[in-house]
């Protein structure tokens, strides 16, 4: 058969579509069989894998060319994957969770019998179109293949933030309702009891004094450290660089766990426990390669021509260093900051392990300890973590680029 | 082999600029094509489109005859060139040769042993054959640009389609490449489209020059034709180095007027008339003496020394030419250059141009 | 003169027979319980007969005031009585709540709660976990079988302890040894950075005068801070160290790694935190990168806001995000009210486990979307407009253009992950504690190496065990790291 061009390079948009969506659906599915294990639900189960099962099925009978025929095979399929899909939904207590599950099931079965009638999915898959059809299916693709496809990127994405954003409304309702009511519907209540009891008290004040004084101790201590040195490794070759530089990459590999032990000795045999200066020392030194890495990355893009124009006009190197090179880089001075601030601000082990009395605690440790203790603070611990976490939120979004940039600099380069 | 046209050819972006303006251009069958423009002119969109890397918002392109408006790009039968060469860094030079046949529709693929044998003609011929397990960062960057051509040739596309591919080389290997190419497309025939916005390329390279500004299509002609008779001051000012000087003012029986400074046009613009401007190349414009009696008087601003050629920059009436005095065996002595003197000089040369407003 | 001495031993004498009468009157007929030991956290109880023979089990009571009766109280432990022929006792030092009768370990049920014998006249136990610092009253009541109390639960006579004993008994730890260390190292860093700058000065690169200065500050940090405490940890490994001798540890050879090897479950622990890390780090990519390449899109309406929220879980402060999940996933919880259901996620192990493993990929896939939409914004699209114009199908241009291309990010960021996961020691204390149990001085079911290590250190106190497990730990990670590394290497230099 001699074909032209365009019949040769068409294939209707839906099924160019259902191609990628339905072993999408089938995943999903695979996920949702994982939901229905965890709920002991055996026929959810049973039901979940066939219809996986059958979405494959479908998308190995979608045809594959043009005139391979196969619509009654795949509008059988789609309908009994209607019926599976409708079985496991009357099987439930039809909650959101399972109307949405099964929506998996229902939407891909509907989706395919709506489309396996659309005209140029059954002229094409029968052989009917002529070439006339073809170019007429390529300029009717060009337009609703993006916008098929972007509305199925757009149904994967609204997915993903469903399941990053729960955990925050939800955080969000229990510091709003009364109690500590875990469950119940978002948004039922008001009540601004939480935050009253949590900022009204003196305990949260301490453990937010406590991790102020500690996370800005770090960020000072850290750059005073960190920034000569990174500077030194951006400019200089010295005997000593390619090694030491090496040994700061070394100690970014190591586990946490195996210094926690011999910090915990170090610091109690020196009388440092349940003091503020311990955790400096140890956030500072354990943020210090990352620190150094990053800041090597910020002075390597300042051009050196400046600072050998400046020694021309006869500044000395430390004038140099602190007249050109530092207000030039002071915004990535600013981000290693941050990072090293937000670090020590949300830091929990080491903290859990070097402060044993409640007025020492720091905020992580302070807002964990109303868990499991006291008779389970929900929703005072809601409002607190939204008090506690909405600056730190706000400042990584705000600098997220400079911040991933400066991190992968220290953390993928290096 | 195919002969490519576009009929009104638009192209408008999502934020409203115009890339293509109603571009009517035919490309015979084996014919090389140059696209000539300054940055932003719409000749790399107009290569774009034609690969079907961007929709058409209106008109159409044919290649052989047959719309390609919505067929995808790979169906289309082109092979590209482009600026930075994209080479596909993780493969060796084999891969990336043999890449897009490897890649083809089951339908369509050729067998293996075909795909080796263009692979291996396709080094020869370019000189890559010793290159052939290396990886693209391991090559110079006029082997890398051979890479591309060769990737572009292997699959013996009907239009072969060149976006810049010269500019990233320095300008020695960019001479040699520039007789490559044209020895390559003598040996081939393959109708080719070659955007540059370098006028050299354009004359060395071209069969037919279509030169574009703002998407619009200025002039289509062989470069020559081109060169001597441009359609609009605009392609009088981009073709040729110098650059053809050119005076706004106004024709008035015979005479040119520009502020202060008014000539008699020659001859064959007697008939000139209105606003316009006038045009004269470098290399035609004359100088004399001051005593001399013919010519407009010029006031000597500066002489550049280029070895066998200078450059005279001349004022009149807040007016700055150039004139281009070349030494050729046996030529007469140059007009001695003392900056501040006066010259004659004749503006009425018979190439002297008239582009009216 | 003379009859001082003689004054003083007197009275001590008459003081002892007082205190030996009072013993005695106060275990009248009854049994009695003494306080042992006191130490840090700890606190023995010695019990006497005569033991009622209707005793099933004591249940020990404890508070931090004087009670009289069992509802002021806290409930501590309980320790059977009954036959123990079939049962096991510990090894010394293997339970930290050791219980003793008379002078030997008491043995345990399989539930490891002690069991002393019928027989028995006299046992002991160690009480763990009491807060330090503060002075604890203790009751033991016997209790029958049918758990009735012997005793008149409203009559109560506590004994009273104190558990701050050995910070005010024996002198605090020596600090000399560690501040000489410290200054030794502090020292050598110092000669060899001015030796690296003589060296420099004799070859004459004058310009970098003041790098060894520059670095002094970090370097003497580092090897201060970071490489002391390793090798001192490396050095506890070896030695007794637990929370009761610090000053006086001895070095004890290899016991601690013989030990490490005769925990319980050790092989379960190991298979659970690489099947973990590896789970976590696979969905880490797998997600990451399925999101970062729905992010290039070009064109794509509403991706700043969808960037912005794909981020939060690594905005917000790990630690409150793990305690969200940990409330969610409450049987009253909001993830049951959503599947209708009312399961205790944590309780039962393999459910635990699967949880664990998806709240942690819920943590960690930001950071892999943000590492890929970087690499795939460098890679450029000029090569995939090569590839169009060649025809390459989108599939294609995905496995042979972008995945071989996003390598260089790929190794780096995947094995950084997997340590990260290794490690995450957060994701599981703040979720399960490593629970549900499992048995007795055995890790839980959905504990890792690291909560367990810490479990041995700071729940036990054993931190030359946990020492020693720190460096099994690390040769692991080095070992799995070089394979790693050596093995996709070795797939580079093949394709």
């Amino acid at each position: 058969m001699n074909q032209t061009v365009a019949q040769k390079s068409y294939v209707p948009a839906e099924l160019l579509a259902l191609r990628s969506w339905l072993p999408a659906a089938a995943a999903m599915n695979g996920l949702l069989f994982v939901g229905e294990a965890l709920r002991a639900s055996p026929g959810g189960m049973g039901l979940t894998a066939t219809g996986l099962l059958l979405l494959l099925a479908l998308r190995f009978t979608l045809p594959a060319q043009a005139g391979a025929g196969r619509l009654w095979a795949l509008r059988l399929l789609a309908m009994a994957l209607i019926a599976v899909g409708f079985g496991a939904f009357m099987l439930t207590d039809r909650t959101l969770y399972d109307v949405w599950s099964r929506a998996w099931l229902l939407g891909p079965g509907v989706l395919v019998l709506a489309w396996s009638f659309f005209a140029p999915v059954q002229a094409w898959s029968t052989g009917k179109g002529g070439p006339e059809a073809a170019e007429e299916g390529l300029a009717r693709n060009r337009t609703r293949l993006p916008r098929l496809e972007t509305r199925a990127l757009h149904l994967f994405l609204l997915h993903a933030i469903a399941v990053i954003i729960v955990p925050v409304i939800w955080i969000a309702d229990v510091a709003v309702s009364p109690g500590n009511i875990l469950g119940g519907r978002i948004g039922d209540a008001f009540t601004l009891e939480h935050f009253r009891s949590v900022l009204g008290g003196s305990q949260f004040w301490i453990w937010t004094r406590n991790s102020l004084i500690i996370a800005i101790g770090t960020t000072l201590v850290g750059l005073a450290l960190a920034v000569p040195a990174g500077y030194a490794y951006s400019r200089y070759d010295f005997a000593g660089r390619k090694g030491s530089m090496f040994a700061f990459l070394l100690v970014q590999m190591f586990p946490g766990i195996i210094i926690l032990v011999p910090y915990f000795m170090v610091m109690k045999t020196l009388g440092l426990l349940n003091t503020s200066i311990g955790l400096i020392i140890v956030y500072s030194v354990t943020a210090l390669p990352l620190c150094v890495w990053m800041l090597k990355g910020f002075f390597d893009t300042v051009p050196r021509a400046l600072e050998e124009a400046a020694l021309l006009d006869g500044c000395t190197q430390l004038e140099v260093f602190f007249r050109i090179v530092l207000p030039l880089s002071l915004p990535a001075v600013g981000m290693t900051a941050l990072f090293s601030f937000i670090a020590a601000w949300n830091e929990f082990l080491l903290a859990l392990v070097f402060n044993t009395s409640n007025d020492r605690y720091t905020l992580p440790v302070g807002l964990s300890s109303m868990i499991p203790a006291n008779g389970q603070l929900w929703g005072d611990f809601a409002a607190a973590s939204i008090v506690v976490s909405i600056p730190v939120v706000v400042l990584f979004m705000l600098f997220q680029r400079s911040l991933i940039q400066g991190l992968s600099a220290g953390s993928v380069k290096g | 082999m195919s002969a490519v046209s576009f009929e009104k050819t638009t192209k408008i972006y999502d934020d409203g600029t115009v890339g293509l303006d109603h571009l009517d251009l035919q490309v015979d069958e084996g014919e090389f094509l140059v696209l000539l423009g300054p940055s932003g002119c719409g000749k790399s969109t107009a290569l774009r489109l034609l690969a079907g890397l961007e929709d058409i918002s209106s008109g159409a392109i044919r290649i052989g005859g047959t719309c390609v408006n919505d067929l995808p790009p790979g169906a289309r039968g082109l092979g590209m060139v482009f600026q930075s060469y994209a080479l596909y860094p993780h493969m060796s030079v084999r891969d990336n040769l043999s890449f897009g046949l490897r890649r083809m529709k089951k339908a369509e693929r050729l067998a293996d042993s075909e795909i080796d044998a263009r692979v291996m003609v396709a080094a020869e011929m370019l000189d890559l054959h010793k290159a052939l397990e290396k990886k693209p960062r391991e090559l110079s960057g006029g082997q890398q640009q051979r890479v591309a051509i060769g990737r572009a040739l292997v699959r013996r596309p009907g239009v072969l389609l060149m976006d810049e591919p010269l500019s990233n080389l320095d300008a020695k290997l960019r001479n040699r490449m520039r007789f490559e190419l044209r020895r390559l497309h003598e040996m081939h025939g393959t109708t080719t489209l070659y955007v540059t916005h370098d006028q050299v390329e354009a004359m060395t390279l071209a069969d037919r020059i279509a030169i574009l500004k703002d998407g619009k299509l200025q002039q289509h002609a062989q470069p020559l034709a081109a060169y001597q008779q441009p359609a609009n001051a605009f392609v009088a000012s981009f073709l040729g180095t110098p650059a053809m000087n050119l005076i706004e003012g106004e024709a008035r029986d015979g005479r040119f007027h520009a502020g202060a400074l008014s000539f008699d046009l020659p001859e064959h613009l007697g008939d000139a008339q209105g606003k316009g401007v006038f045009g004269l190349r470098p290399e035609n414009t004359r100088m004399g003496s001051a005593s001399s009696s013919k010519g407009v008087r010029f006031r000597l601003g500066g002489v550049e020394h280029l070895g066998g050629e200078r450059v005279y920059h001349l004022e009149a009436g807040g007016h700055w030419i150039k004139a281009l005095w070349r030494r050729t065996s046996g030529s007469q002595e140059s007009p001695s250059g003392e900056t501040g003197r006066e010259l004659r000089v004749r503006l009425d040369d018979p190439s002297a141009q008239f582009f009216k407003e | 003169m003379a009859p001082r001495p003689f004054i003083t031993v007197l009275a001590s004498w008459l003081l002892v027979l007082s205190l030996c009468a009072t013993a005695a009157q106060a275990a009248g007929p009854n049994m009695a319980v003494v306080v042992g030991e006191e130490s840090y956290r700890t606190l023995r109880i010695e019990v006497t007969g005569p033991i009622d023979p209707r005793t099933d089990a004591w249940e020990v009571w404890f508070a931090n005031r004087e009670f009289s009766r069992l509802d002021e109280a806290e409930f501590h432990s309980l320790v059977r009585r009954g036959d123990t022929s079939g049962l096991t006792r510990p090894a010394v030092g293997a339970a930290y709540d050791e219980c003793r009768v008379d002078g030997d370990m008491a043995h345990r049920d399989e539930q490891g709660r002690p069991v002393i014998s019928s027989q028995a006249t006299r046992w002991s136990c160690d009480l763990t976990g009491m807060t330090p610092g503060q002075v604890q009253w203790i009751a033991v009541v016997p209790v029958d079988a049918a758990g009735t109390p012997l005793l008149d639960v409203n009559a109560l006579q506590p004994v009273a302890g104190r558990t701050d004993v050995p910070d005010v008994r024996t002198p605090p730890p020596d600090s000399r040894p560690v501040t000489y260390a410290l200054g030794a190292i502090v020292l050598s860093a110092i000669a060899l950075l001015s030796f690296l700058r003589w060296q420099d000065a004799k070859r004459g690169r004058t310009r970098a005068r003041l790098a060894h200065l520059y670095v002094a500050p970090g370097i003497i940090a580092l090897a201060g801070l970071t490489f002391y405490p390793i090798l001192y940890g490396i050095w506890l490994a070896f030695t007794d160290a637990d929370q009761s001798h610090l000053g006086d540890t001895a070095f004890i050879g290899l016991q601690n790694f013989v030990e490490v090897f005769k925990t319980p479950g050790i092989w379960r622990v190991t298979a659970f935190t690489f099947i973990w890390s590896i789970a976590n780090v696979t969905f880490h990519v797998l997600l990451g990168l399925v999101l970062a390449l729905a992010l290039n899109r070009p064109g794509l309406k509403g991706k700043t806001v969808y960037r912005t929220i794909l981020l939060l879980p690594w905005a917000i402060p790990g630690y409150i995000s793990v305690l969200a999940w940990n409330g969610m996933l409450q049987p009253d919880g909001l993830i049951n009210g959503m599947l209708g259901t009312q399961i205790d996620f944590l309780a039962d192990a393999g459910r635990a486990r699967v949880v664990v493993i998806l709240v942690n990929i819920w943590l960690g896939v930001p950071f892999m979307m943000a590492s890929f939409s970087g690499a795939l914004q460098a890679l450029g699209k000029d090569m995939f407009e090569a590839a169009e114009v060649d025809g390459v199908s989108r599939w294609d241009q995905l496995i042979h253009l972008t995945l071989p291309n996003l390598k260089a990010t790929m190794v780096p960021v995947s094995l950084l992950g997997f340590i990260w996961s290794f490690n995450a020691f957060n994701t599981i204390y703040l979720l399960s504690r490593g629970g549900p149990y499992v048995g007795f001085g055995e890790p839980g079911a959905t504990d890792i190496l690291v909560t367990y290590v810490f479990e041995v250190a700071f729940t036990y106190g054993h931190y030359g065990l946990a020492a020693a497990w720190s460096v099994l730990i690390f040769l692991m990670l080095v070992g799995f790291s070089w394979t790693y590394l050596r093995q996709t290497r070795a797939t580079e230099a093949a394709a």
